[in-house]
């Protein structure tokens, strides 16, 4: 039987351990033996006819064969598998964790992304043609020439309310979303308000309830008439759904208690001074006289809480610019 | 910008994820143009392609049929229609699919992808399933080769003038076609009107431009 190149390859280098191999022989090595883009042909092309039908039907949950791969599932699977499924080789990638690109999974999933594909990176947005992210929509609008991707924990809003997921599927089906009306209703009286910090759920076009991932309600109105296409993958639920540019997307709401952003005025980013943009809390230490960081500030500095922006991109951007 | 290729930059993958990219985008904004590429990859896995099943010395649109085919494999069935019937088994175009993708063909009603080799089904459009409230996802997807597409104003017999509106389009979008039927709207109409269910559409020309309609489009023959 006639052996493919790769695999006559793999069998010399294993049966010849003596011999090292030199860098050239590596480079070779990744050359015949990676695919692009890591999965393979097939799982991507199910993957993407899986893309296709989300896009078509916005904010249904479409499942899908979510493959293995070498990251935990639960560390952005579902994400990266959709941009494993897209990229080609002229696009430019960035990865962000919460708004960051220096956070451990951003780092990693960048890493793997880029030594399987040889994409080019950046962490500015606007040079981005495909964005990955975890629970955050980069400050910046994006354009009609870039996709973003978002990573998944919970794909089902109706999850807290229904913790079957055939039930739930019937009820996506029927469109019968009171539960989760009640469950406002619910939070409403028990704390005053709609007490749901992030993860705010959304009508799509007015048919599919859709979760909007732990991303904060700051981020909820950037995806109503948006010119970007979204694509969301939650690995370890299997699923993938989409809100397609310029689609219809509303907070769930009532009359007497509309739906609120958690953004409160008076609050600035320590490093760039914005007050427009979503911003998270952080401890700065005490320190002590010879600058190390200290829990009591004897004769140093006091240490306090303090604002600065989440999109650590476009804080760096902007306090360039200042 | 200087790209490293892990692969040859010839191979199947490339020209599947740029084709990928086409597709998605026409889908995600119904009624623009994208312009795919040719699917001509040494190793020649187009050449010796199928003529068209039923009209004299023409040939099937390749960029339809590469786009087809970047998406079929042995998981999923498929169907072709020509000249307003169903191809069988043995018919050349089947048979050439089949090899190349691993697809089977399957009963329409049954089929995730089908494929119209001319710009109307004939009434087949119908048979196509549109999948159920439990899975609208499982609707098929159809692929019409038209002849020609525009998105500036033409005129004459030939041409429909077709009114988009839906997600994808800001306000409305103007798309003309040409080598596609009046009644054939009509029938793709016929079959979005249950929305979540329908049937997802392409339309391809012979210059490879190509146009999504996915079932949240509404169309208006103007």
């Amino acid at each position: 039987m006639k052996q493919p190149d790769s695999l006559k390859a793999l069998i010399t280098q294993l049966t010849a351990p003596s011999e090292e191999a030199t860098s050239s022989d590596r480079e070779q090595e990744e050359d015949t033996l990676y695919n692009f883009g890591f999965i393979d042909e097939d799982s991507k092309r199910e993957v993407r006819r899986k893309l296709l039908k989300a896009v078509a039907i916005p904010g249904h949950l479409v499942p899908f064969a979510s493959r293995d791969l070498p990251v935990a599932k639960g560390w952005g699977t579902g994400g990266l598998q959709i941009t494993l499924a897209l990229v080609k080789p002229d696009d430019t990638l960035k990865v962000i964790d919460q708004g960051d690109d220096d956070s451990v999974n951003a780092v990693n999933l960048r890493r793997f992304i880029q030594k399987t594909t040889n994409l080019q990176v950046t962490t500015d947005t606007l040079e981005a043609t495909i964005v990955q992210t975890r629970h955050r929509v980069p400050e910046e609008p994006l354009g009609e020439d870039q996709i973003l991707v978002l990573q998944v924990p919970m794909a089902d809003p109706l999850r807290w309310v229904e913790p079957s997921i055939e039930r739930s599927t019937e009820m996506h089906a029927e469109a019968d979303y009171a539960p989760i009306w009640v469950y406002m209703y619910e939070s409403v009286v028990r704390s005053g308000d709609v007490d749901i910090s992030s993860q705010y759920p959304v009508m799509v076009e007015e048919r599919y309830l859709m979760d909007t991932t732990p991303a904060p309600r700051y981020d909820v109105p950037a995806l109503h008439m948006s010119k970007t296409l979204y694509l969301y993958g939650a690995g370890r639920e299997k699923r993938i759904y989409a809100i397609p540019p310029y689609s219809r997307v509303a907070p769930l709401e009532f009359e007497d208690y509309p739906f609120k952003t958690e953004q409160k005025p008076g609050q600035a980013c320590e490093k760039c001074g914005s007050t427009a943009t979503y911003l998270t809390q952080h401890y700065i230490e005490a320190k002590s006289v010879d600058g190390t960081a200290s829990h009591s500030a004897t004769n140093g500095t006091e240490g306090y809480w303090a604002f600065f922006c989440s999109d650590t991109s476009y804080c760096n951007k902007r306090k360039k610019v200042i | 910008m200087q790209i490293v290729w892990l692969q040859s930059p010839q191979t199947k993958i490339y020209y599947n994820a740029s084709t990928f990219r086409h597709l998605l985008d026409s889908l995600a904004r119904p009624g623009k143009l994208n312009q795919l590429e040719y699917p001509e990859i040494p190793g020649g896995w187009l050449d010796e392609a199928p003529t068209h099943p039923t009209r004299e010395n023409a040939t099937l649109n390749p960029y339809a049929l590469g786009a087809f085919l970047s998406l079929i494999d042995g998981e999923v069935s498929f169907a072709i229609a020509s000249g307003g019937t169903w191809l069988q088994q043995e018919s050349a175009a089947v048979r050439w699919l089949s090899l190349r993708s691993g697809a089977s063909l399957k009963s329409p009603s049954a089929v995730a992808f089908a494929f119209f080799c001319e710009g109307r089904s004939g009434g087949l459009l119908k048979e196509l399933s549109q999948g159920t409230l439990l899975e609208p996802e499982s609707s098929a997807t159809a692929f019409y080769c038209v002849e020609q597409l525009s998105d500036t104003p033409k005129t004459g017999r030939d041409w429909l003038e077709l009114e988009l509106s839906g997600p994808g389009i800001l306000h409305s979008r103007r798309l003309y076609v040409a080598g596609m039927e009046r009644s054939e709207i009509v029938a793709i109409n016929a079959s979005r009107g249950n929305y979540p269910l329908g049937i997802d559409l392409y339309l391809i020309d012979t210059l490879g431009q190509c146009v999504g309609l996915p079932r949240t489009t509404k169309i208006l023959n103007r």
